[in-house]
C-alpha cells in the first residue's frame, strides 16, 4: 500500500517534468520561471486524481506534517530535478552559490514545495486561485533568498573586516 | 511607482499592516502640519492634503486590484477628494506587469483548459499593458489582431474585505459617519463586483457593439465569447492613439469635434436609448483612429440606471418642469435631494444648492450646439464640488444626500465633460431624448 502511494506521487512528478521538458517555452524561461512552470504544471497534473491527493495531504494535516515519509520518492525525484535547476541557476548568475549555506537551499526548496501542497489541498477559493497567489510569493520569496543579496555582502564584510585585522 | 506595483499584496493581515502603517503616517503629518500652523499661521491646509495623498497614494499603489479601483474612482468625482489626492490617484492608472510567464499560462489551463499556444496562432507571454486589476497581452489567429485581457488571481474576492480597509481612512478624510454612505459604499462594491467578471463585461461589450453600430464614428471592438471565461477575455486589437494623446497633439479643430461629437453621442444615447452606460469615461478607455474615429474600450465599468431614477432626473434638464417649483420638488424628493421632515433652513439649503447644481450641470442642454471648452462653465463646475465640501453644513449626517444610482451618472458626465473641455470642442446637442419625459 505505502509503496504505492510513494508511486503516485512520483509518478505525478515525471509526468509533470516529462510536460515541462516538451514545453518549447520552458527552455527560454529563467530559473525562477522554470521553478514557478514546475509547481503550476505539478498541481494541475494532481488535480486529475484530487479526491485521492486531497485525502492523503488531509491525512498529514496538522502534527502529522512533520512525518513525510510518505513523500519519500516524491522528494528525491524533486530534489534531483530541482538540484539541476540549481546548478543551472549558479551557472546564470541567478543563484549565488554560497560554501556554508547551499546546502540548506534544497530544504529550504523542497519546505516550501510541500507548504504549498498543504495550501493547495485546504484552499477553497474558486479554481483555488488562492494557492496561485501562493505559489508565485512563496517562489518569489525563496528565489530571493537564493539571489545574491544582502547575506553576501554581509559575508563579505565578515570576510574583509577579519582579514585587515590580522 | 512600477515597483510598487509588481506584487499584490494578498493576505489579510499584510493589507491590513499596510492600511496601519499609512494611518500613523497620516497622524503623524497632521501633527507636524498643527507644529508647523503655530509658528506660521498662514499655513495652507492643502500643503496638508498633499503630504496625506502621498501617504495614502503609496498604500494604495501597493494594495493594487481593487483598493486602487476605489481611490480612482474618488478622484473622478470632482470634488470628492480635495484636488491634491485627485492629482495623485489619476496618476496612478498604468501601472507595471504583474504576472509570471507560468502563471499566464497556468491561468489559460484553468481558465480556457488549454495552454495560449494552442489557442492562438501567436500569444506575446508578456503584457503590453497593465492596469489596477488585470494585463493585456497581444495575440493573433487566423490572420486576426486581438487583446487578450487576462485579471490577477485573487482580485475578486479580495473587494469585500478591500472597501473595509480603506474606508475608515476615507471617513476620516471626508469626515463622514459610516452608516451615512452606506449605499454609496454598497453601489461601489456592486460595481466593482461587475469589474471582476470578465463574462459580464464580454455581455456588456457585445451588447453595446451591437447598439453603437449605428452611432456615427463610434468604434467598439469585436469580442470573442469562445476565447473568453470568468478570467479571461478575448478581443479585437484595435489600433489608434490614446484619447490623451490626441488630445495633447491633434492640431485640427475639425478632427477635434469630430471626436468630442462620437463621444458625446455616444454617451447620450446609451443613456437615454438604454439606460445603460459606460461609467468610465476616463481619456485612458478610448482611442482614436487615423480617421479620428473614437474606439471605445473597457466595458468593465457600466451602470444600469431604473427607468424612474431617469425620468425624475432628467427632467430636470426641461425648462417647464425646472421653471415649475412644484414638479421640480417632485423631482428632488424622487431623487432624495430634499426630503420630507427637513427643517425650513435645511430645506432652502438643499434646494438652493440642488438648483444650482442642476443649473450648471445642464447647461450644455439648453441650446442646439454648445462650446464646452467654455473655461467658466467648466471651474464651476468643478467649484461647485469644493464648495460643497468646504460647507460644515454638508458634513451632518442628515446632509448625505443623493440616490445611490446618481454617483455613477455624475461619474460618466464629469468624465465626459472633462475630456471635452480637453478636446476644446463645440458640438451639436442632440434635444430630442427630453422630449418624451414628463413628470
Amino acid at each position: 500500500m505505502n509503496n504505492k502511494l510513494q508511486y503516485e506521487w512520483a509518478a505525478v512528478l515525471d509526468k509533470t517534468i516529462t510536460m515541462c521538458q516538451d514545453d518549447e517555452q520552458f527552455h527560454q524561461y529563467s530559473v525562477r520561471e522554470k521553478m514557478l512552470a514546475l509547481v503550476y504544471t505539478f498541481l494541475q497534473n494532481m488535480q486529475e486524481q484530487e479526491t485521492h491527493f486531497l485525502e492523503m495531504l488531509h491525512q498529514h494535516n496538522g502534527i502529522k506534517r512533520l512525518d513525510t515519509s510518505y513523500l519519500k520518492d516524491l522528494k528525491s525525484g524533486f530534489e534531483s530535478y530541482v538540484t539541476g535547476l540549481v546548478e543551472e541557476g549558479r551557472n546564470s548568475g541567478e543563484i549565488q552559490g554560497r560554501p556554508f549555506l547551499a546546502r540548506f537551499y534544497m530544504p529550504v526548496l523542497w519546505n516550501a514545495f510541500v507548504n504549498i501542497l498543504y495550501f493547495w489541498a485546504n484552499d477553497k477559493s474558486p479554481q483555488r486561485e488562492h494557492t496561485d497567489v501562493m505559489v508565485e510569493k512563496t517562489v518569489h520569496f525563496t528565489f530571493d533568498l537564493l539571489a545574491p543579496n544582502a547575506i553576501d555582502s554581509g559575508i563579505d564584510l565578515v570576510q574583509q573586516y577579519l582579514k585587515l585585522k590580522q | 511607482m512600477s515597483e510598487q506595483q509588481d506584487k499584490i499584496p494578498t493576505s489579510k493581515v499584510e493589507r491590513a499592516s499596510r492600511v496601519f502603517r499609512t494611518s500613523m503616517k497620516v497622524g503623524a503629518n497632521y501633527i507636524k502640519h498643527t507644529a508647523q500652523k503655530v509658528v506660521n499661521k498662514d499655513l495652507d491646509d492643502s500643503d496638508l492634503d498633499e503630504k496625506n495623498a502621498e501617504a495614502l497614494f503609496q498604500m494604495m499603489s501597493q494594495l493594487k486590484g481593487s483598493a486602487l479601483k476605489i481611490a480612482q474612482m474618488m478622484s473622478m468625482d470632482n470634488g470628492l477628494l480635495p484636488k491634491a489626492y485627485a492629482e495623485k490617484f489619476a496618476k496612478a492608472q498604468n501601472s507595471a506587469m504583474a504576472l509570471s510567464a507560468p502563471l499566464v499560462m497556468n491561468t489559460f489551463q484553468k481558465y480556457i483548459g488549454k495552454r495560449p499556444q494552442e489557442v492562438f496562432d501567436h500569444f506575446s507571454v508578456n503584457a503590453v499593458h497593465a492596469a489596477s486589476i488585470g494585463q493585456v497581452h497581444r495575440a493573433d489567429k487566423d490572420g486576426l489582431q486581438l487583446a487578450v485581457k487576462l485579471q490577477y488571481p485573487g482580485v475578486a474576492d479580495s473587494i469585500h474585505s478591500d472597501i473595509n480597509l480603506v474606508k475608515p481612512m476615507f471617513l476620516r478624510f471626508l469626515n463622514l459617519k459610516e452608516k451615512d454612505i452606506a449605499p454609496y459604499l454598497e453601489e461601489f462594491e456592486e460595481r466593482l463586483h461587475e469589474e471582476c467578471d470578465y463574462e459580464k463585461e464580454l455581455q456588456y461589450g457585445m451588447e453595446m457593439a451591437q447598439f453603437a453600430a449605428s452611432i456615427p464614428h463610434v468604434i467598439i471592438p469585436r469580442y470573442y465569447p469562445a476565447l473568453s471565461s470568468k478570467k479571461i477575455l478575448t478581443m479585437e486589437w484595435m489600433e489608434g492613439i490614446p484619447l490623451q494623446e490626441f488630445i495633447d497633439t491633434e492640431t485640427d479643430p475639425s478632427r477635434r469635434n469630430k471626436v468630442g461629437q462620437a463621444l458625446l453621442d455616444f454617451l447620450h444615447n446609451s443613456i437615454h436609448r438604454l439606460q445603460r452606460f459606460h461609467a468610465d469615461p476616463h481619456p485612458g478607455n478610448f482611442l482614436v483612429t487615423k480617421d479620428a474615429e473614437l474606439v471605445v474600450l473597457d466595458f468593465g465599468c457600466v451602470k444600469t440606471i431604473p427607468k424612474d431614477f431617469y425620468i425624475h432626473y432628467f427632467a430636470l434638464a426641461k425648462d417647464d418642469i425646472f421653471n415649475d417649483e412644484t414638479k421640480l420638488r417632485t423631482c428632488l424628493e424622487h431623487l432624495d435631494m430634499l426630503r420630507k421632515g427637513d427643517t425650513p433652513e435645511q430645506d432652502k439649503l438643499f434646494f438652493d444648492t440642488a438648483v444650482r447644481a442642476i443649473q450648471n450641470i445642464s447647461k450644455p442642454m439648453k441650446s442646439d450646439t454648445f462650446y464646452f471648452g467654455d473655461k467658466d462653465f467648466y471651474e464651476q463646475l468643478q467649484a461647485q464640488g469644493e464648495e460643497i465640501m468646504q460647507n460644515k453644513e454638508f458634513r451632518k449626517p442628515s446632509a448625505m444626500r443623493g440616490s445611490r444610482h446618481a454617483i455613477y451618472l455624475h461619474r460618466a458626465f464629469f468624465g465626459l465633460y472633462s475630456i471635452l473641455y480637453k478636446l476644446d470642442a463645440t458640438l451639436k446637442i442632440d434635444r430630442h431624448f427630453f422630449d418624451d419625459i414628463q413628470v
